[in-house]
């Protein structure tokens, strides 16, 4: 379990995080959605013992990552968002050194590196060189090194970022299988898709600060049981806000000079009279995009921004 | 547990050095090419000592000059100088094209003119490519001069009537009566009898004597080539120590520092202790690998070898740990490479590995032996050359073992910093 109470990060003047507060269960998937420079690398440097907080308190299986870090830090699997791999030593003797670094050794150790090398697929490549590896065989690799003293919490810092696709779908199966194994994982992303499909519980993060947090279904619901209208074309945006907010169950997400985003109860019976409101407001549609509710519409809700900005 | 976690680390490391060949392979040949060229430049094992090769146009030629050139080749001198008469134009040609240490110039008159105590000038022409060579033919020649001023005030008279009488045309010479050659050398005899109480034996005499011993009988007559030898280990250590200490850097730009820190068993210290250690054992290998070549060609005995690996080893840790104090410290890895080199180069060329310190200015290599690479050569080389017992090499031990413990903890403390920053 992890326990983040009021955990605020200062650098200076910049508040890196302020005030973030959540708990992640055994067995669970939570996520930490946001862009990137939100604070999430932050949050998990201050989990791990990197970053000492400047207040709050942060707490591992119980062990408070100030008060008793090397307990804390014995429980934990990091992945960092960058490769932290030793590329000429091979697969096996990476395992075996970060299996090392946490006290195993012995037969232990070798059936805890013969049994990672299962999962994360690279059992026939085990002796080769990692330098030697494709990009997505050193995440895995990199991922492999977060699991061989089978922790009990997982901390992954976006550890998708430039993999491609097939090497994803294998990660985030990886990811599952520790969650279904009772391991608390925490994840960090920018990637909405990831999130929605991965997570059990989620907390969107902008500017160092949770804008809202809960299942995918509790997260759904703030945005309603409304479609997502995306209009391309030129507006005017404060004349279109205004006129289209007198139409019932339309409300406006977002607005700008050359696109629209709007949530609609019951989208496809009020585009007539969405049409004539805008031609009226004197804008040019050029496209229409409908789509159901997701965590990037909610993302612009509450913060007036897209997630990838 | 602890020994666990060490052995795991020194394990990555020495198959990280392990996987890099070349590397190692470049880091033990640059040292030993460098040593190798100028221990053949100076003459290899058996080379003889360095003689200075002195061009002298005597113009004078008189009994004066004949003794002036006659001294400069005999006693302490002769041992190192090569005193040649050449007519003055051959003399310019030979030092212009770096031929000799020094060109003397010795011009007419000037015995006359030192027994007539007048005004006379030698003229020493130095060959600007060497530095040591001509700074001893110039000290040997003030030396000369001085006798030869000393001695004119002694028997400068009777020399004087010697001179005129033999400068004299025959008829005189064949006049010159018996009772004045019998007065003559009467008065000379009395005059180096009032101050040879002084001379004969000198009145403050320095007495200096080894023991003879086994080990004495048994030790390496050094060559220049043998003195250079430590150096070359010296060398070699501070440029493997060098490139290990870089690796604090690799391994940052790798991120696996920064995982260490975040999650694992492992603290800084436990980190870098088992990084110096997987140095020392990589530095360790090296010097044994030198000293086989270099007690092969040296044909040194192979009593002193274990002694010499030993304190060459734990001398090459210390010099990893000041090397990693630097890397610790650096704001980048561009910064830590311009900071070590920075500081290699100049510790090198003081401290004899570039210049053996019998090579060197007596003030510099005074600076010299007291830089840490200097004063673990000069070990080194007791060791080498069986001047060292197991006290002094128990005390040296000691020395590094101190140096080291205190360089060790400054580390530990920047470690965590440099790994998270």
């Amino acid at each position: 379990m992890i326990d983040v109470e009021g955990l605020t990060k200062q650098f200076g003047d910049v508040y890196a995080a302020r005030g973030l507060s959540f708990r992640a269960q055994p067995g669970e998937v939570f996520g930490l959605l946001g862009p990137n420079g939100a604070g999430k690398s932050t949050t998990i440097g201050c989990i791990c013992g990197l970053l000492s907080p400047t207040s709050g308190r942060v707490a591992v299986l119980g062990h408070d990552v100030r008060t008793e870090g090397v307990a804390s830090r014995r429980e934990l699997g990091v992945v960092p968002q960058e490769l932290a791999i030793y590329e000429d030593l091979s697969a096996t003797e990476n395992l075996r050194y970060w299996g090392g670094a946490f006290g195993l050794r012995g037969a232990d150790l070798q059936r805890r590196v013969a049994e990672v090398l299962e999962q994360i697929g690279l059992l026939d490549r085990a002796r080769e060189p990692a330098k030697q590896f494709s990009g997505g065989m050193k995440r895995r690799l990199n991922f492999g090194c977060a699991l061989v003293h089978a922790p009990r919490v997982l901390l992954l810092d976006e550890p998708t970022v430039g993999v491609d696709p097939q090497s994803r779908v294998r990660l985030l199966d990886l990811v599952r299988e520790q969650a279904k194994a009772g391991v608390t994982v925490l994840y960090t992303t920018h990637y909405m898709e990831e999130a929605e499909s991965l997570c059990d519980r989620l907390a969107i993060v902008d500017h160092g600060e949770i804008v809202a947090q809960g299942t995918l279904a509790e997260l759904r619901g703030l945005i309603g049981e409304r479609d997502v209208l995306r209009l391309v074309g030129v507006f005017e945006p404060d004349r279109v806000q205004r006129d289209l907010s007198q139409i019932d169950g339309v409300e406006v997400v977002q607005a700008d000079a050359t696109a629209l985003r709007l949530a609609v109860v019951g989208a496809s019976a009020k585009l007539p009279a969405l049409f004539a409101a805008l031609a009226a407001a004197g804008a040019t549609v050029r496209e229409t995009t409908m789509t159901q509710p997701n965590l990037e519409s909610l993302f612009i809700k509450l913060t007036g921004k897209e997630l990838r900005e | 547990m602890i020994w666990s976690l060490l052995t795991g680390v020194v394990r990555k490391d020495l198959l990280r050095a392990w996987s890099d060949p070349a590397g190692l392979l470049i880091t033990l040949c640059i040292p030993l090419a460098i040593g190798g060229l100028m221990t053949m430049a100076t003459g290899g094992s058996d080379g003889p000592t360095p003689k200075a090769r002195l061009l002298v146009v005597d113009e004078d030629d008189s009994i004066v000059s004949q003794f002036l050139v006659g001294a400069l080749g005999r006693g302490e001198g002769g041992g190192v100088i090569d005193a040649e008469l050449v007519e003055p134009a051959v003399g310019r040609s030979r030092i212009d094209a770096g031929e000799a240490s020094a060109l003397l110039l010795i011009p007419a008159g000037f015995g006359r003119a030192l027994l007539d105590e007048t005004p006379s000038e030698l003229q020493l022409l130095t060959n600007p490519a060497q530095r040591i060579l001509p700074g001893i033919l110039q000290e040997t020649l003030e030396m000369g001069v001085d006798a030869a001023f000393y001695l004119q005030r002694v028997v400068g008279p009777q020399l004087r009537t010697l001179r005129d009488a033999i400068s004299s045309d025959d008829a005189q010479v064949a006049a010159f009566p018996e009772a004045e050659v019998a007065r003559l050398s009467i008065e000379m005899r009395r005059a180096i009898q009032r101050v040879e109480s002084y001379l004969f034996p000198p009145a403050i005499e320095l007495s200096v004597e080894a023991a003879p011993t086994a080990a004495n009988e048994a030790a390496p007559k050094p060559s220049y080539g043998l003195l250079f030898f430590p150096g070359v280990v010296l060398m070699a250590l501070f440029f493997a120590a060098q490139n290990q200490s870089e690796d604090l850097w690799r391994e940052r730009r790798l991120g696996t520092l920064r995982r260490a820190m975040s999650a694992s068993a492992l603290s800084a210290r436990s980190l870098l202790f088992g990084k110096v250690l997987a140095g020392v054992v990589v530095l360790g290998g090296l010097v044994a690998v030198v000293l086989a070549l270099g007690a092969a060609y040296h044909r040194l005995p192979l009593a002193v070898l274990p002694a010499a690996w030993l304190w060459a080893t734990v001398a090459g840790g210390v010099l990893l740990l000041l090397m990693m104090l630097v890397q610790l410290h650096a704001s980048s890895q561009r910064g830590a490479a311009i900071l070590s080199s920075a500081l290699v180069f100049p510790l090198l060329m003081v401290g004899g590995s570039f210049f053996a310190f019998e090579a060197m200015p007596s003030w510099m290599a005074s600076i010299g032996r007291y830089t840490p690479n200097g004063w673990a050569l000069e070990r080194l080389k007791d060791i080498l050359l069986q001047r060292s017992d197991a006290a002094a090499l128990a005390v040296a031990l000691g020395v590094a073992g101190l140096v080291g413990g205190v360089l060790l903890l400054v580390c530990a403390r920047a470690m965590r910093r440099f790994a998270t920053r």
